[in-house]
């Protein structure tokens, strides 16, 4: 049963995601990673992972992708874009790519499971929300703190680069 | 399951120039807002006194010997750290003091520059201490973005915006690379502090998760083959983030990478020394080469700091303490040298608002003070003796010898002398060739200091190394056990000069 | 049971796609969203280590990687602006001023 969830979700992210890559309007591209985003939540929850997964559905599908479909629908992006002249070239270096890595990990799948580390268990009863909350502000303090930094970067950032000049500042 | 928070004062105590420089920030942040008819300049002067302040702190740890480890390894301060903060902090405060005249050109948010160039310095600030692999992300991140807004500061300048697009689009596909090769990294040993991840076997999850974190700090630190978006990145964006871009970064990037390669690698060091023997003679080259071809000033300081950073790589490929060791000095050198040229190239654009070396043609005539800086700058990043770039380059060299890393510096030497060549044409033109228009050129006074600071330090480096040995080779203590045949005495004593 | 290489397979497919993505397309608003598709693979990738090995280390370095994503996107989205309002396309390959 969890091996059939897998595969749909995993089929569902492979395609979307050549899609995002493939098509041509940027309204649909950007349409189809939302569902990829969905899907990604979906594989999350499989995972265990369901504070993650809902942050993913809050942050990507409703803050980030909504960002650049404003910015698409506001810039008037046209849709007659085609690819880059080593359009080629691109896509076999991905091809072979791909199935390089494809061996690579059978062959690591059929040398035995990956190492165990010792430390750091976590009990599924507690709940993925209350375990991340606990090492979030303890162990994790530092990224944490910087991490809210970066947002007030962003944010100042934003608004020296897109601001109209209405006034002398 | 609850973890508790335990965080003593001394553990603060490691914090504190961080703290302080948020706090400053935000100070001038808040001044900017409040007290809209304040000059700015005044702000920029305000930042450099907070600057001089966390650098006092700086200098204080490293005298009193003040370190630990904070956040389950996550955030280290060492002689290393305090090494590169200082390094940082005293790029900013020059830069700072390099961009006063240049603010005044922009229309608009003149404050906020400075609170992202404090913002920008903090975070490299973190690099610095950062001692695992989701704070070098994380730290890494914060201080790129800093420079994504100000590398297109110039808004209606369709050159910096566009700079500043082709920076964004390559600084975030490393970062794409960065976090793959890292989820790599910790798929492989379930950990991600660097002491933690040196595990014995290479596994092909590891090779891959380290060549991908490699090719991310690769493209911060401009290496050739991730230099693409140096050479118009440089051109494009004000002078002063040039500058700042050419210098800071790059140092912040070398104390991951020498943490990286001498803690988690250690074990594969055959092998990438290898990788940074060829990345090495790949960026000196290319970069000396192409810079021959350049017409444009920043350009070819763009394309001579990639030649710089192959000079660098040298001593990491080298692997010991010494190595270790030269490439701090290196840095050092190369802040003086390269931070004293760009401030004349920043001055003499204020002045005659071009950068095209033609219009360097006898800028003896109009200014003999500019032209004898920019000459002592560019022979010091030539290694020329007895300036500070002779001394870096021989303490590379030395430490490349002890490896028997005998191509890659046959390799260096040659491209000292087409680097000359290039350095040498500018200076030429600045003394011999007439100048189109002879008037004058005279320079405001937070300009003439860092003109002053850099000439300084490159003469007191070139004549009087000694105590600058002292500090980088106590910096490097924690790397005794990497040493290689006679890299452990603790006085270099070199055959010239000091 | 789902074996751990399943999960690092898709991952690596969908990394490998974003990369092309961003390599071969030459409208801005893709490439973003390219790169927004090898972040997605680091934190799939992420999710399934932390899983196996019972280990949250991965999913806090999620959740920074989606801070960092968040800050990334109204960065690059403002530099798109300020370019748009300069010049009114945004092709990559339609900037000419600075080689590339």
């Amino acid at each position: 049963m969890e091996l059939f969830f897998f595969y749909y979700l995993a089929g569902v992210i492979i395609l979307t995601a050549l899609l995002v890559v493939a098509l041509r309007n940027p309204i649909y591209s950007a349409l189809s990673l939302l569902i990829m985003f969905f899907h990604v939540a979906g594989l999350y929850v499989t995972l265990h992972a369901e504070f993650l997964a809902a942050v993913q559905v809050i942050v990507y599908a409703g803050a980030i992708l909504v960002l650049y479909l404003f910015v698409v629908m506001l810039l008037n992006v046209k849709r007659e874009d085609r690819y880059h002249p080593q359009f080629p070239i691109g896509a076999f270096l991905g091809l072979v790519i791909i199935t390089e890595v494809l061996l690579l990990a059978f062959r690591r799948s059929e040398s035995g499971t990956p190492p165990m580390p010792p430390a750091g268990s976590v009990a599924e009863a507690v709940g993925n929300t209350e375990t991340i909350g606990d090492v979030l502000y303890t162990t994790y303090l530092f990224p944490f703190e910087v991490a809210s930094l970066i947002l007030l970067v962003a944010m100042i950032g934003a608004i020296v680069l897109a601001k109209r000049d209405l006034f002398e500042a | 399951m609850t973890f508790t928070l335990t965080l003593s004062g001394a553990d603060l105590l490691l914090l504190l120039p961080e703290m302080l420089l948020t706090v400053w920030l935000c100070v001038v942040l808040t001044m900017d807002f409040a007290m809209p008819r304040l000059p700015k300049d005044r702000l920029a002067y305000l930042s450099v006194a907070g600057l001089a302040g966390v650098l006092a702190n700086l200098v204080w740890f490293d005298l009193a010997g003040i370190g630990g480890t904070l956040f389950a390894h996550m955030f280290v301060v060492d002689r290393l750290a305090v090494f590169f903060k200082i390094f940082i902090v005293g790029t900013t405060i020059l830069v700072i003091l390099a961009s006063v005249d240049y603010v005044r050109r922009f229309r608009f948010f003149k404050g906020e520059y400075y609170f992202l160039v404090l913002m920008s310095a903090l975070g490299m600030m973190f690099m610095a201490s950062a001692n695992d692999l989701l704070s070098v992300f994380i730290t890494l991140e914060f201080s790129t973005f800093g420079f994504y807004v100000l590398v297109a500061y110039l808004r209606d300048d369709v050159a910096s915006n566009e700079a500043g697009l082709k920076f964004f689009i390559l600084g975030v596909f490393a970062a794409g690379l960065l976090a793959y090769g890292i989820s790599l990294v910790y798929g492989e040993t379930g950990k991600l502090v660097f002491s933690d991840i040196a595990s014995p076997s290479a596994t092909p999850g590891l090779v891959i998760g380290f060549l991908l974190i490699f090719a991310a700090l690769g493209f911060k630190i401009g290496a050739v083959p991730f230099h693409s978006w140096i050479p118009d990145t440089y051109h494009g964006a004000p002078t002063p983030v040039t500058a700042f871009l050419s210098i800071a970064p790059k140092g912040a990037a070398f104390a991951i990478l020498i943490r990286m390669f001498f803690v988690s690698l250690a074990a594969f060091k055959p092998a990438w020394v290898l990788l940074l023997v060829g990345a090495s003679i790949l960026s000196m080259t290319y970069g000396n080469i192409v810079a021959i071809a350049q017409r444009n000033i920043k350009r070819l300081l763009a394309y001579s700091g990639i030649a710089q950073i192959g000079n660098i790589l040298i001593g990491l490929a080298a692997g010991t303490k010494m190595g270790g060791d030269a490439i701090l000095f290196y840095l050092l050198t190369y802040l003086f040298a390269n931070l004293g040229a760009f401030a004349i190239v920043i001055a003499v654009g204020n002045l005659i608002r071009s950068d095209e070396i033609e219009d360097y043609n006898g800028l003896n005539r109009r200014s003999p003070f500019l032209a004898f800086a920019m000459l002592v700058f560019l022979l010091s990043l030539a290694g020329v003796p007895p300036l500070a770039g002779f001394i870096g380059k021989l303490y590379i060299f030395l430490a490349a010898i002890d490896e028997g890393l005998y191509t890659l510096i046959a390799v260096g030497l040659i491209n000292i002398v087409i680097s000359m060549y290039y350095y040498l044409v500018v200076v030429k033109k600045m003394y011999i060739n007439e100048p189109t228009d002879p008037s004058p050129l005279t320079i405001s006074p937070p300009m003439k200091v860092v003109v002053y600071a850099g000439l300084a330090g490159t003469l007191f480096l070139g004549i009087y190394p000694q105590p600058a040995i002292n500090w980088v080779v106590a910096a490097t203590l924690m790397f005794s056990n990497l040493a290689g045949p006679a890299a452990a005495a603790p006085t270099l004593v070199l055959p010239i000069g000091g | 049971m789902v074996p751990l290489s399943y999960y690092v397979i898709l991952s690596v497919i969908v990394f490998v796609t974003g990369v092309v993505g961003v390599l071969i397309r030459r409208n801005i608003i893709i490439i973003l969203l390219s790169v927004e598709l090898m972040l997605n693979a680091t934190n799939i990738n992420f999710v399934a280590y932390s899983y196996y090995f019972q280990n949250i280390t991965g999913q806090v370095f999620v959740f920074f990687a989606l801070t960092v994503a968040a800050a990334e996107v109204a960065v690059g989205l403002a530099i798109i602006i300020a370019l748009y309002r300069s010049k009114s396309s945004i092709n990559v390959d339609e900037f000419q001023l600075l080689k590339w």
